[in-house]
């Protein structure tokens, strides 16, 4: 997801672009719990939109492994969000193009659901 | 909750003070078993591959992390980063060592730089007389 952002911290060269979106590496500092980098393990992500990924599922929990979120600039493109000591983008979307944040193909039956509601409409 | 699963023979055991190994099923049958009760995650550690000194079983590996609808720790007859990086690359999340890192804790620093700490993991075997080390080296 995050090589469809315009810029990212992590590099250089320029993303994919597809999303209108940087991203930031977390800043530990801001972090509530004294918690580190990678971000690893299960969390909630609050769907903003549930027509789409989304739909049907309910409090989903997801698997991530990251140390750098996206930062869209637009909340249009936010198709859910997930609090890491900061609320990041969990799942965007622009036009057809699709992109989670968290692993979804490890991610039990919230997973399961999300990629079948993607293979669904796409 | 993490289960952990016991390769011996390319079926699952269950092992009382690290002996007598008694079969308890099928290794994907287990982790289809897992997907259903919806676990954490799932360590499988195959407990011939290092005394034998044989290679990890990729085929078994792969296919484990195909059917896992959650991360996955593999550990066993695991001594090189060129290992740890083949089996992170057939989608396991994390890699255990054990007796390699025992005798050469730089591996642990190696791997960490290759694949990223979140996935290196070191599992101590204990007994009472000290550590316990499958390939004979050291006390037992």
């Amino acid at each position: 997801m995050q090589m469809m952002a315009r810029a990212s911290e992590e590099g250089k060269l320029p993303g994919l672009g597809w999303i209108d979106a940087t991203v930031e590496r977390f800043d530990t500092r801001l972090l509530e719990s004294k918690t580190h980098l990678p971000h690893m393990g299960w969390n909630d992500a609050r769907p903003v939109r549930t027509d789409t990924l989304f739909s049907g599922l309910n409090a989903p929990r997801y698997y991530f492994l990251h140390s750098y979120f996206m930062k869209a600039d637009r909340e249009e493109n936010v198709l859910a969000t997930s609090n890491y000591g900061v609320t990041f983008a969990s799942a965007v979307q622009a036009g057809n193009v699709y992109g989670t944040q968290f692993h979804p193909e490890k991610s039990h039956q919230w997973g399961v659901r999300l990629l079948k509601n993607f293979a669904e409409f796409a | 909750l993490i289960p952990c699963l016991l390769v011996h023979n390319g079926g699952l055991v269950k092992t009382v003070n690290f002996d007598n190994p008694k079969y308890v099923g099928d290794p994907i049958n287990a982790v289809r078993i897992y997907n259903e009760k919806e676990v954490d995650e799932l360590v499988v550690l195959d407990i011939d591959a290092t005394v034998k000194g044989a290679e990890p079983d990729y085929q078994l590996i792969s296919h484990l992390a195909s059917e896992c609808r959650m991360p996955l720790c593999y550990g066993g007859g695991v001594r090189t980063v060129a290992q740890i990086e083949k089996i992170i690359s057939l989608g396991v999340e994390k890699v255990a060592v054990s007796s390699a890192a025992v005798e050469n804790p730089k591996l642990i620093s190696d791997a960490a730089t290759r694949v990223g700490r979140q996935s290196v993991v070191v599992v101590i075997d204990v007994r009472k007389t000290g550590l316990l080390s499958p390939s004979g080296s050291g006390n037992p």
